[in-house]
């Protein structure tokens, strides 16, 4: 059977009831899977009036359309769900759980209530199965991943919390593959999990998805291949390749996002972690690339460790933005957060929001640790701390918008975040779209939603109109530009696609021949991006339902001061409201950030439910 | 002419440094030859930094320029 429907398990955790839903091939077409078909979901069964982190809140993992099909890349899954920072949640993630899930027969698991007792779920091709799991309870996620495959099948794919999750930490992940750690970490999702007593859903699958035409696929994916070329260093070096080129142009956050260039920024990179400690490459499923380093340390006092190597946001958020060099260390907290089921990026930034307001006199107690730039050891204490919510870790194990808050309105400068998301690990100083992507981002201060830097950076996008690189210091044309990257960008995350195909200049074209390889669909570009613009819409309504507006749109003082560095904070302020204005208009939405009755219209206008949907936000 | 000249993560500087060298060119070059000249591809750059500002491939030089030349930002 041609796969134009989805097949979702869904599970009620407290009644202890488990069915399957199908989706249909019209509503599959029009939001393709993955978190499209997910905020779909979600938004139909929102409750605003729900705390978000009550169990009646469903949780969403969805595989993309074309998660587990035999195309380069295609491997990643969407976690989604309202996030306990208050507004849209959605993690995602590589590795192999996405495409496992496909081999057992299913596209997606629809997750309520809350089990009586700590739970995981056991997920087949023959069926399901909620399972206790109170003697993993308080467990790293590296031992609990290896226990639930000594107890299923040792070749099973898992997706667990640790403890931060079930202490409920809003800036809590979840951890799939164990030390191999492919994490969906933003937004604090394993809080969500934990609030369910879910400590794991273990999967394993032994059917290949159905394929309308084989061989077109595998044409498109032959004359494909050749673009891999321009992601080399990535296969090379892994994300790390960045550090130093990111430091060179002023993008690389250091100190805080307080400094724009730093001498210890070769101590960090892609070519010292590869030269030092390099074990072995790591692809997810069907990737090529394999961005993904194993990595080892021989000596010192972690000698013996050996994990994923951590990525650029990783290396940039204990590195430069600490003004740690120990790369040692670096290796150490990642392997550390992957554990304990904690977001790297979020981490990283709570620290140093802990050490600057130390220094500034914000934060008076301590609990005898000594925050200062550089110190390493006691980032670890405090990254423990936060994921056990003791002491200190309490006040950050929410985010740094909460901290900020308990600390006093004049830490809200340096807090670094949006819509309460730690901003991610760039300075948008030489490519200033990645503020309003940050602002615009349905999750919060995310660089993944938008991506718009890179057509700053120099890789096109000629669908959108942008066959040269886009001058990055100027506001002008930044509003289009990063609505046509965000639409395109929720394309990807519907279908399951890494991003950093996005690099090796992926076509709509082959795009569009894969989806009719797979179900035989014909679809144009236009058709991909509307879907995509839909998407971002529907995500958008999500937020507005729970107050979203151009107020939420907005970042911390430092952020827009370094948009116009060595200038009036007005300037930077300017630039970007100038942008947020463009950006709406090419939105079609009001000057307040809500989207015009007939632009929801013109995405939605056939079908009654959405028309609903377009009456209330309108 | 003289110009000082840094190249920082493309695959060559990422595997063999990217330590700065100077480089003698005749009057009115562009960065793009300068790019040819280095056997860079335009793609392999995202950035073209002249005395330490952004500035266009097609940017003449001028002697004593220092030149940075960045590979796009791809990923992270």
């Amino acid at each position: 059977m041609p796969h134009r429907s989805y097949r979702l398990l869904e599970v009620d955790l407290s009644g202890r009831q488990i069915g399957i839903v199908e989706v249909g091939e019209k509503a599959l077409r029009r939001h393709f899977g993955g978190s499209g078909l997910a905020v779909r979901l979600l938004l139909d069964r929102l409750d605003p009036s729900l705390a978000p982190l009550d169990p009646q809140n469903p949780l969403v993992l969805m595989t993309g359309l074309l998660t587990g099909i035999p195309v380069p890349c295609g491997c990643r899954i969407s976690l989604c769900a309202r996030s306990p920072l208050g507004y849209w949640g959605e993690a995602n993630a590589g590795g192999y759980f996405g495409a496992e899930l496909k081999f057992a027969g299913l596209d997606g698991l629809v997750i309520g209530g809350k089990a009586a007792e700590p739970s995981y779920l056991w997920v087949t091709s023959a069926g399901a199965e909620i399972r206790p799991a109170a003697a993993l309870w308080g467990k790293g996620t590296f031992e609990a991943t290896e226990r639930l495959r000594q107890e299923t099948d040792s070749r099973a794919q898992v997706a667990a919390i640790g403890p931060a999750g079930e202490k409920a930490c809003a800036i809590a992940a979840v951890v799939t593959g164990g030390p191999e750690a492919r994490v969906m970490a933003r937004t604090g999702l394993g809080a969500v999990m934990g609030a369910k007593n879910l400590k794991a859903v273990v999967v394993r699958g032994d059917r290949r998805p159905f394929l309308f035409n084989r061989k077109l696929l595998e044409e498109a994916t032959r004359s494909f291949l050749p673009n891999l070329a321009y992601a080399e260093s990535l296969t090379k070096f892994g994300t790390a390749a960045l550090i130093e080129s990111k430091e060179a142009v002023g993008a690389l956050p250091i100190k805080n996002y307080q400094l724009f260039h730093w001498d210890g920024a070769k101590e960090i990179s892609g070519p010292t972690l590869v030269a030092r400690h390099l074990k072995g490459h790591y692809g997810c499923f069907s990737c090529p690339i394999r961005c993904g380093k194993e990595v080892q340390i021989d000596e010192g006092p972690y000698a013996g460790l050996v994990g994923h190597g951590p990525e650029y946001e990783t290396l940039s958020g204990f590195g430069s933005l600490l003004l740690n060099k120990d790369l040692k260390s670096v290796i150490t907290l990642n392997y550390l957060c992957n554990d304990l089921g904690l977001d790297t990026m979020s981490a990283g930034v709570a620290v140093a929001f802990a050490i600057e307001s130390r220094e500034r006199g914000y934060l008076k107690e301590t609990g005898g640790l000594e925050l200062e730039w550089g110190n390493s050891q006691s980032a670890g204490t405090l990254i423990e701390k936060i994921a056990q919510r003791e002491g200190l870790g309490a006040l950050l194990a929410d985010g740094v918008e909460r901290a900020s808050r308990a600390l006093g309105p004049e830490t809200a400068a340096f807090a670094l975040h949006s819509k309460g998301l730690e901003i991610s690990q760039t300075n948008p100083t030489p490519t200033v779209s990645l503020a309003l992507s940050w602002a615009t981002s349905n999750r919060g201060a995310c660089h993944l939603e938008g991506f718009t830097h890179q057509v700053e950076g120099g890789v096109p996008f000629p669908e959108g109109g942008y066959l040269e690189k886009m001058d990055g210091i100027q506001g002008e044309g930044k509003g289009r530009m990063s609505a046509l990257m965000q639409d395109y960008m929720a394309v990807f995350n519907a279908l399951g696609l890494c991003k950093f195909l996005f690099f090796a200049r992926l076509s709509h074209e082959t795009i569009c021949r894969w989806i009719e390889g797979l179900n035989g669909w014909r679809l144009t570009s236009a058709e991909l991006m509307e879907v995509g613009e839909r998407l971002y819409n529907l995500k958008r309504l999500y937020g507005v339902r729970l107050g979203i507006s151009s107020e939420s749109d907005t970042l911390p003082a430092r952020i827009l001061k370094n948009l116009r560095p060595g200038r009036p904070l007005a300037e930077g302020e300017k630039l970007f409201l100038e942008m947020r204005r463009d950006y709406y208009q090419a939105r079609g939405w009001d000057e307040r950030g809500i989207p015009k009755a007939e632009k929801l219209r013109s995405l939605f206008l056939e079908e009654k439910e959405d028309t609903t949907i377009a009456n209330e936000a309108g | 002419m003289w110009l000082r000249i840094r190249t920082v993560g493309t695959r060559q500087s990422l595997e063999k440094g990217s330590a700065p060298f100077s480089l003698e060119v005749p009057e009115g070059i562009s960065v793009s030859e300068i790019i040819g000249r280095l056997g860079l591809k335009s793609w392999e750059i995202g950035f073209v930094l002249i005395n330490g500002e952004q500035a266009p491939q097609e940017s003449i030089l001028h002697d004593r320029d220092q030149l940075t030349l960045v590979a796009p930002l791809a990923g992270g």
